[in-house]
């Protein structure tokens, strides 16, 4: 009998693994992403974060900010922060609008930016501006001997490009009607010269400083020179800003990576000579990744937070909040589709509610005790037209039982409760849920609907969400800028259509035509206390935004307190000197 | 063979059309995509826009119709996300997720096979208990908790592979045995009750009796034949592993067609979404196409009945 060398059959375990082993070396592409590294350290500067300039009133003449923070060469090779991918991802802003628009945040600039830490409005672009008495016209003056990325000075034509192109007919700019109705016609944007410009508004517009600032993205600047010479294929190739990074890469569904401008830029010189975001849709693996040091900065939940802490990284957190979590109470319309058998229209019904929420105990075993508690949406308590005789609705389940009784309800009554995740705080669900059983806890027979947010984004804009409650969350926006969205009717500028009161729609109207500052801070305020009295909806938590940083990489990352989330700020990130 | 091919050709087309009105009216179930793509603040001006600028405001089999003439000349449209031509998407993600597929496939059947044989010849010993342990496991944990433990393991705690991204080999050895790992539990139970059937017909015992070396009997006369249970399984591996990579893809931040297909589900990108999941019913057509006729070929019996 012959007797063969593979007698034994585990051999040929070994065979086909090798064969595994040669595909993958064969198909296998470039080798991981570089590891931060140190470089010329000593000859880095370090100056201070964010551009500090006097803040700006919408109607006061605005001063410069303060020029350049950090200097000198790069510290490190790359910053990898690890992102949830933004919904829509591409190179031009106003095809993607809203958050999206923060991944080319790291190459634009805008006119005005928003203070990370006071919240006012100062100078970036622009160096000053000033509004006629009317609130019609708006001169801008703006920074000189700003080079765009590929060529040529930013000039005032960039600025009437931005316009152009937000409010294109493709455009998916949020405020697209806005800026439409304000300026109507390009031609109504004067050229003064290459450093001065006028809007000449449709009417009196005095927050117009805010719709120009960084955390609204609409009207960003274009270099309309470089526009003019490649086109928007060859934009949206190459696109170009005047921000301190320049755009190197775009793989869609994995990375982003900008590289830092040549020469000296005017505001920021960023220690990190590249910045890729790596797109990560999986909370587990942004976790992973910023405990392998395979991601220097990482978007984390709130609850991976003790892992971060265990294994030695920080928290990054934002001096101002950079969300809201909220509960809407729907079926608060007008005639045309109130329901006049929808529980929530009782005022009882809605007081119920929010007395049976102990918010304290949500905020702890939810947000670990990081929330802070809301009093009156959408009104935090910086709000210039803030209360304070609005104070957080305390938790009273008895009084709430009591309610329920006095409105005819003695043995419950039902209600849908929908809920749906949001990016930026994860835990919505979550603190949906324990609404639900602090409201079924004191009588409403709740009716869960747990699932995407499409469907309550669709039942709002047609106003369709009688006898519902539903979980929300919006971004850290003054109370004049959530009016509008949330608290008017289809006969003012309502657009999300939750609370339809004619009371404050001819409010909100003598708002938007008055230029009396004063004026239009008190309407803003008896808006507020209309809505409080009312029990509008279900005030929950303001958040902030935290991020974990590896501290052997980063010494400092200013968080800034936009739903951007972790895509915005990294040209003031500061890092470890080796 | 010929009027066999045709008419498994015929009952593909078939079935490609009904998955393609069953997609494009189920995606359309779940909601507009205008909920998505455009902000909160957009008013009703907006999402008429937006509503006619992507042919969302004609009727559904006006859409219907006007989509597949496009498909049919070969253009899946643009995206609602990503703002490009489908097919275009597809070409760039697809090597991507071949490499991966093919890779799990390799590392499936570099498992399965050998492991299949040894606990069929090694039946009813300990070997085999650990056998039938794999395949449990195999085919009870879920892809995708298989993947965040195995990242926890190997690249959180042990540090030996990187956690997510396409890189180099490194990258592809975690999410390929996530991917690959139904399908070596899977395909092991086949080859192993396959074997197992062969070793105990009269012509091995025959070969036995002459003397012919067990290694011979086992490679050459048993194996060759028990091949063509898992042969057939393989036309399902790459179906499965074509879904599996929808999951898998996302889990390790994989830049494939599967992490795609996740993305425009969740941001409603009907177009995608109807190309991707085409896409995978042909693939999974073609490949049991193809196993179909190389079944019929191998067994004549097929073919005549």
């Amino acid at each position: 009998m012959v007797q063969h060398r593979f007698k034994n059959p585990n051999v040929l375990i070994f065979m086909p693994l090798m064969a595994s082993l040669l595909f993958a070396v064969a198909c296998g592409g470039a080798g991981a992403a570089p590891e931060a590294a140190a470089v010329t350290a000593d000859q880095a500067g370090a100056t201070a974060p964010a551009a500090q300039a006097e803040a700006s009133t919408p109607v006061s003449v605005a001063q410069p900010a303060a020029a350049a923070s950090t200097e000198g060469e790069p510290v490190q090779e790359r910053l990898r922060v690890a992102v949830v991918p933004p919904y829509i991802q591409g190179t031009l802003g106003f095809l993607m609008g809203g958050t999206p628009q923060g991944l080319l945040q790291p190459i634009q600039e805008h006119l005005v930016q928003m203070d990370y830490f006071s919240g006012e409005l100062v100078p970036m672009l622009a160096t000053e501006w000033e509004m006629t008495p009317d609130g019609k016209t708006w001169n801008f003056k703006l920074r000189e001997n700003i080079p765009c990325h590929k060529g040529g000075d930013f000039t005032a034509n960039d600025v009437v490009l931005g316009w152009e192109l937000v409010t294109r007919e493709d455009s998916a700019a949020g405020r697209r009607e806005v800026w439409r109705n304000l300026v109507e016609v390009k031609e109504n944007i004067e050229i003064v010269n290459d450093h001065e410009f006028v809007y000449h508004l449709q009417r009196p517009e005095l927050t117009i400083p805010f719709l120009l600032a960084d955390v609204q993205t609409d009207l960003t600047v274009y270099c309309s020179g470089y526009w003019n010479e490649v086109g928007q294929e060859g934009f949206e190739a190459n696109p170009v800003g005047t921000g301190p990074y320049e755009f190197r890469e775009f793989k869609q569904g994995a990375n982003f990576l900008f590289e830092r401008v040549p020469y000296k830029h005017w505001r920021a010189n960023p220690d990190f000579r590249e910045l890729e975001f790596l797109m990560v849709p999986e909370d587990a693996t942004r976790l992973a990744m910023i405990l392998t040091n395979e991601a220097e900065i990482s978007e984390v939940n709130r609850e991976g937070q003790v892992d971060v802490i265990a294994a030695g990284m920080k928290i990054a957190r934002s001096s101002l909040p950079a969300y809201s979590a909220w509960i809407g109470i729907g079926g608060l319309y007008l005639e045309d589709k109130r329901d006049p058998k929808d529980p929530n229209t009782l005022l009882e019904v809605r007081k119920a509610m929010n007395l049976a929420i102990d918010r304290e105990a949500i905020n702890n075993a939810v947000f670990g005790g990081k929330g802070e508690l809301m009093a009156n949406m959408p009104y935090h308590s910086s709000d210039e037209s803030f209360n304070p005789e609005w104070t957080v609705y305390p938790y009273d389940p008895e009084e709430a039982k009591r309610l329920l009784v006095e409105a005819g309800y003695p043995s419950g009554v039902g209600v849908r409760f929908m809920i749906g995740p949001l990016a930026g705080v994860p835990e919505l669900p979550d603190m949906g849920l324990a609404a639900a059983q602090m409201l079924e806890a004191v009588g409403f027979n709740v009716e869960l609907q747990v699932g995407e947010f499409a469907p309550i984004r669709s039942a709002f804009r047609a106003r369709e969400l009688q006898n519902t409650l539903w979980t929300h969350r919006t971004g850290f926006w003054p109370g004049w800028r959530n009016i509008p969205v949330y608290f008017t009717s289809p006969k003012a500028e309502g657009i999300v259509f939750m609370y339809e009161n004619p009371e404050t729609d001819a409010m909100y109207n003598r708002f938007l035509n008055s230029v009396d500052v004063e004026e239009r801070r008190q309407l803003m305020t008896d808006i507020g206390n209309i809505l409080y009295d009312d029990y509008g909806t279900i005030p929950m938590v303001y958040l902030y935004g935290e991020y974990a940083m590896n501290p052997e990489v980063v010494v400092d990352y200013k968080v800034n307190n936009s739903y951007f989330g972790a895509l915005k700020g990294h040209e003031y990130t500061k890092a470890v000197r080796k | 063979m010929q009027r066999y091919i045709i008419q498994r050709l015929g009952q593909a087309v078939l079935a490609l059309v009904v998955i393609s009105v069953v997609v494009f009216a189920l995606a359309r179930v779940t909601g507009s995509p205008l909920d998505v793509l455009l902000p909160e603040e957009a008013t009703a001006v907006d999402v008429a826009r937006v509503e006619a600028r992507w042919g969302l405001d004609s009727p559904i089999h006006v859409q219907y119709i006007k989509y597949m003439g496009n498909v049919l000349r070969g253009d899946f449209g643009e995206s609602f996300r990503f703002r490009g031509q489908v097919s275009d998407m597809i070409w760039e993600r697809l090597p991507a997720t071949v490499q991966l597929a093919g890779f799990a496939v390799l590392i499936s059947a570099a498992l399965a096979l050998p492991i299949g044989i040894i606990v069929a010849v090694k039946k009813d010993t300990p070997v085999d208990t650990v056998g039938k342990i794999i395949a449990l496991l195999g085919q009870s944990l879920p892809s995708f908790w298989l993947g965040i433990v195995l990242m926890w393991i190997f690249s959180v705690h042990l540090g030996l592979l990187p956690t997510s991204g396409r890189g180099g080999v490194s990258h592809m050895i975690l999410p390929g045995i996530a991917l690959g790992w139904y399908n070596v539990a899977a395909l092991m139970r086949l080859t192993r009750s396959s074997m197992l059937e062969v070793l105990d017909t009269e012509y091995v015992k025959l070969a036995r009796i002459k003397g012919v070396s067990e290694w011979k009997v086992i490679w050459k006369h048993c194996f060759r034949n028990a091949l063509i249970v898992p042969l057939t399984y393989f036309g399902l591996i790459g179906a499965v592993i074509m879904t599996g990579s929808v999951v898998i893809e996302t889990v390790f931040s994989w830049p494939g067609v599967g992490q795609l297909t996740i993305e425009a589900l969740r941001s409603r990108d009907y177009q995608v979404v109807q190309a991707m999941v085409l896409m995978f019913a042909t693939g999974f057509l073609v490949i049991n196409l193809l196993v179909d006729i190389l079944y019929a070929y191998l067994d004549p019996r097929i073919r005549y009945n």
